[in-house]
């Protein structure tokens, strides 16, 4: 059986704050961690190409080079192009879950929105963000 | 003496020019293409040439090289006849890092994608080069996000394309992101020759956009300007593309 992996497209505070937590979360999947929307897109073509897709992606908005929404409408195209499935995305973000997210979300299909507190420590943020990638792929598991 | 610059790239003029009727087409160091500068530019570098370039091969002349070849760049430009087999003007595409007509990568040139929101314009180019020939087939997108799904899928069927012609300002996904995802999709399947990016839009090159346009690679940048006509601004890109193709 082929490794499952999650593709997990934040910024390094909070990706380096959550490698413990997701390890110690035992979810049987293989983290692949990037830093920004354009590496997270590279990334997520590359397990495409070897037919193995992430059973789920996690972006942030921070990213200077594609951020959140416009690296899954990329990710979207990408996927429409190649003929697969959507892959599920978590968008944990600072934004406000507004119209516009709403509206993107809609959009995009299959895909979450969570907010990060900011006033939180990276520590509580991680473990939110642990949380929720549990649930969803509780859910994606079926 | 007037200083001029590129209008596709802001660089001060370097290299050749050619003139006609109130256009002037410039090849500059940056970008190595260059389009109609303002009339006013053009009667005054045409003074400069007509007084000296008789006695000179144009190092008289500054900044601004010597007349080599005459260039229309009118809407008429669909009628022009083949490139003047004299002309000793380095290809364009040589400066501008492209694929030259003469080589192997020219060849393959079999699709062409035309990104562009302007529904009109978008037609117009597309019909335009079908016309022309200059490629196998001319594919276009409304904007930047149906732009990538096309390209991934060209990919995936195993066809490179020759050239992307990508407008900035548009919905959904514009096109400096649209050219970062492209980028992104050929990195992770390993193609190591870059397609080619044309950027066409009224966007004004600054500083941050030329990082951009060097971080991306392969990529060049024509400035619509503030011509709103949208059969002339098609005959200007045919123009350019036809220069940078030998068409």
């Amino acid at each position: 059986m082929s490794t499952q992996r999650i593709l997990i497209a934040v910024s390094k505070d909070i990706a380096d704050a959550a490698r413990p937590s997701l390890e110690s979360a035992g979810l049987g999947v293989e983290p692949v961690y990037v830093q920004d929307g354009v590496r997270g897109l590279t990334a997520f073509v590359k397990l495409l190409r070897v037919r193995q897709p992430p059973l789920l992606v996690v972006l942030d908005a921070s990213h200077d080079r594609l951020p959140s929404t416009r690296a899954a409408r990329a990710m979207r195209a990408v996927e429409r192009g190649f003929g697969i499935e959507a892959v599920p995305i978590l968008f944990y973000t600072t934004d406000a879950a507004d119209e516009s997210m709403k509206g993107s979300l809609a959009q995009l299909g299959r895909a979450v929105h969570l907010k990060r507190p900011e006033d939180a420590t990276l520590a509580e943020q991680s473990i939110r963000m642990t949380k929720a990638i549990a649930k969803l792929l509780q859910k994606v598991r079926g | 003496m007037e200083t001029s610059y590129c209008p596709a790239c802001d660089q001060q003029v370097e290299q050749d020019l050619s003139l006609e009727g109130t256009y002037v087409l410039i090849g500059c160091g940056l970008c190595g293409l260059g389009l109609g500068i303002k009339p006013a530019t053009a009667d005054v570098i045409r003074r400069m040439t007509a007084s000296e370039s008789s006695e000179t091969d144009g190092s008289a002349l500054g900044r601004v090289g010597v007349v080599k070849r005459q260039v229309t760049l009118s809407p008429a430009v669909e009628k022009r006849g083949p490139p003047d087999p004299r002309s000793d003007d380095q290809p364009v595409t040589e400066r501008a890092g492209l694929p030259s007509s003469g080589s192997k990568e020219l060849r393959k040139m079999k699709r062409v994608f035309i990104v562009e929101d302007a529904n009109l314009l978008r037609q117009i180019v597309k019909d335009l080069l079908s016309e022309r020939n200059l490629f196998d087939e001319v594919i276009d997108c409304e904007d930047g996000e149906s732009f990538v799904e096309a390209y991934a899928k060209s990919l995936a069927d195993g066809i490179r394309p020759g050239l992307v012609v990508l407008d900035i300002n548009m919905p959904r996904l514009d096109g400096m992101d649209a050219a970062l995802a492209m980028r992104a999709i050929e990195t992770a399947m390993d193609i190591k020759r870059r397609t080619p990016i044309l950027f066409f839009s009224t966007r004004v090159s600054d500083d941050s956009f030329k990082a951009f346009l060097r971080e991306i690679g392969s990529a060049r940048y024509i400035r619509k300007g503030e011509d709103g006509d949208s059969e002339r601004l098609g005959s200007r890109l045919l123009a350019v593309l036809e220069r940078l193709i030998g068409g």
